[in-house]
C-alpha cells in the first residue's frame, strides 16, 4: 500500500487533489443521505476516495458529467455497504443472493432485442434498479471497467460482479418490457 | 448471438446516457446543496489514510524486525524448556556448577535410597517413592519393577541415571545427542574417563588388537594402546564404550557397575 502511494505520479496526485477538493462535499452529502450519520458518512467518503485513488488512471476528464456520476456511484455503494454491515451486526442479515434470487424473470437476453433508440423514460428505468445491481451495471456499461476492476471498487468477488450485472440486465429488460420499450423477435 | 450483441450495445448506450444525465443533474443541483456540509474531519481522515505518520511508517518497517526477534525469543525459551523436558524424560542429571551438582547428588542419593527400599519390599510408601524424583521412576522403568506407568513405558533405553554406577567417580559433564550420551567423569585421582552410551545394536569394529573379557555374562573388549584404554561392550541394544588415559581398572569398575545393574 505504501509503495502504491509513493510511486504515483505528480499528475495523478494533482488529479486526485482536484477531484477531492471539488467533489468531497458532494460525496459526503450523498453518503450522509444514506447513512444519516456524519462520522459514518465521512468514513464512507474517505473509503470511496481511496478506491478512486487506486483506479485514477481511468478518469480522463475530471469535470465531466460521467466522472461526477462515477464518483457518486462509488460513494453510494460504499455507504450502502456500511448500511448492510450495520444491519448484519444489529438486526437482520441481508443476503444479497437471497434478496435478488426471486427477481429472476426468466428473460433470455440472448433472444431479445430491446430497442434501437434511447429515450428519457428509459433512463428512469435504471433508477428502478437497486443500488447493488445499478453500480456494477453502470461501471461496466457506462464507465467501461472490467469485472476485476468493478470487484475491486465494490469490494466483492468477480463472480459476484458477473451475477449482479446479469441480474441487472434481466431486471432492466423486465422493466423495459413492462413499459413497452422492448421489441421482441 | 446477433440479438445479444445488439442488447449489449443497447445497454452500453443506455448506461452512458444515464450517467451523462445523472452527472449533469448532480452538477447543477446537488453540488450546490452539498456546499454547506462540513468536510473538515474528512480532510484529516483521508490525509491520515493516504499519508501514514512517520511513526506509523517506522512501525510498519519495524514489524518484520520485531517479529524476527519474537520468534527468536520464543525459540530460545521453548528450546530450553524442551531440553529440560527431554532431560527429565530421560532422567539424566544435567551438567551443573559444582556446588549445585553436589546438591543434586545429595538429592539423588535420597532418591536412590528410596528406590532400594521400595525394591526390597515396599517399606516406603509407594506414592512417596513414585513422586519423589525422576530417578526413581526411571529405575522402575529400567528394572521393570513396580507398577508400570505411562512415563516409564515411554523410556525405551534409559541412560545411566542412577548414581551408583558412578560411585567413586565424579560426573564433570554430560552431553546428549540424539542417539548418544557422553559422560565425562573423573576418578578420585582426578583422572579423566569418558563413557559413551550409544543406542546401537552392533558392537564396535573389533580388530585383532582388542582382547575379549567376560564381565558377568557379557563379553567386553579391551584395547590398550600407548596412552589410551578403550573398553567396549554391548548390553541390551546399548553399546557402551569407556575410554581412559590413565588405567583400565576404572573402566572395569564402571563396566561391572553397569552390567551388574542390568
Amino acid at each position: 500500500m505504501l509503495i502504491l502511494f509513493t510511486i504515483t505520479t505528480e499528475q495523478a496526485h494533482d488529479k486526485f487533489e482536484y477531484l477531492f477538493h471539488q467533489y468531497k462535499k458532494l460525496l459526503l452529502y450523498k453518503a450522509y443521505n444514506i447513512l444519516h450519520d456524519h462520522a459514518m458518512a465521512e468514513d464512507a467518503t474517505s473509503e470511496a476516495f481511496i478506491r478512486i485513488y487506486k483506479n485514477l488512471h481511468k478518469i480522463d476528464q475530471v469535470d465531466s458529467n460521467q466522472t461526477i456520476s462515477f464518483l457518486v456511484t462509488i460513494v453510494t455503494n460504499t455507504a450502502i455497504t456500511i448500511v448492510n454491515k450495520e444491519k448484519r451486526n444489529n438486526t437482520i442479515p441481508v443476503d444479497f443472493e437471497q434478496t435478488y434470487e426471486n427477481h429472476d424473470t426468466g428473460y433470455n437476453l440472448e433472444e431479445e432485442i430491446i430497442s434501437e433508440t434511447i429515450s428519457e423514460n428509459m433512463l428512469d428505468c435504471i433508477n428502478s434498479l437497486k443500488e447493488e445491481l445499478k453500480a456494477p451495471f453502470l461501471l461496466k456499461y457506462a464507465h467501461d471497467y472490467s469485472h476485476k476492476e468493478i470487484a475491486s471498487f465494490l469490494n466483492i468477488t468477480e463472480n459476484n460482479v458477473t451475477v449482479r450485472i446479469h441480474r441487472a440486465k434481466q431486471r432492466l429488460a423486465q422493466i423495459l418490457h413492462q413499459e413497452g420499450y422492448v421489441n421482441e423477435i | 448471438m446477433k440479438s445479444n450483441l445488439k442488447n449489449e450495445t443497447f445497454f452500453k448506450n443506455l448506461a452512458t446516457a444515464y450517467v451523462e444525465r445523472d452527472g449533469k443533474h448532480l452538477k447543477e443541483n446537488e453540488l450546490q446543496e452539498a456546499a454547506t456540509i462540513s468536510a473538515e474531519n474528512l480532510d484529516k481522515k483521508l490525509h491520515t489514510r493516504l499519508n501514514p505518520s512517520r511513526f506509523r511508517k517506522w512501525s510498519l518497517a519495524l514489524v518484520p524486525l520485531a517479529a524476527g526477534f519474537l520468534i527468536f525469543f520464543v525459540y530460545m525459551a521453548t528450546s530450553h524448556n524442551f531440553d529440560n523436558f527431554r532431560n527429565e524424560q530421560l532422567g539424566i542429571m544435567t551438567a551443573t556448577p559444582e556446588a549445585e551438582r553436589d546438591f543434586i547428588a545429595e538429592e539423588a542419593d535420597v532418591a536412590d535410597d528410596n528406590a532400594f527400599v521400595a525394591e526390597d519390599g515396599g517399606a516406603a510408601d509407594a506414592d512417596d517413592i513414585s513422586s519423589s524424583t525422576f530417578f526413581f521412576r526411571n529405575r522402575e522403568a529400567w528394572y521393570g519393577h513396580g507398577e508400570t506407568t505411562e512415563e516409564a513405558e515411554v523410556i525405551e533405553h534409559p541412560p545411566l541415571t542412577v548414581r551408583e554406577f558412578f560411585t567413586g567417580f565424579t560426573v564433570q559433564n554430560v552431553s546428549y545427542e540424539e542417539m548418544q550420551n557422553t559422560y565425562y567423569l573423573t576418578n578420585t585421582n582426578h583422572e579423566n574417563i569418558i563413557l559413551i552410551e550409544e543406542f546401537e545394536k552392533n558392537i564396535l569394529d573389533i580388530n585383532e588388537h582388542f582382547e575379549a573379557f567376560d564381565i558377568g555374562s557379557i563379553t567386553a573388549y579391551l584395547l590398550v594402546s600407548d596412552n589410551e584404554y578403550i573398553l567396549t561392550f554391548l548390553l541390551y541394544d546399548i553399546r557402551y564404550t569407556l575410554i581412559s588415559t590413565s588405567n583400565s581398572d576404572d573402566l572395569f569398575i564402571l563396566s561391572e557397575n553397569i552390567i551388574s545393574s542390568r
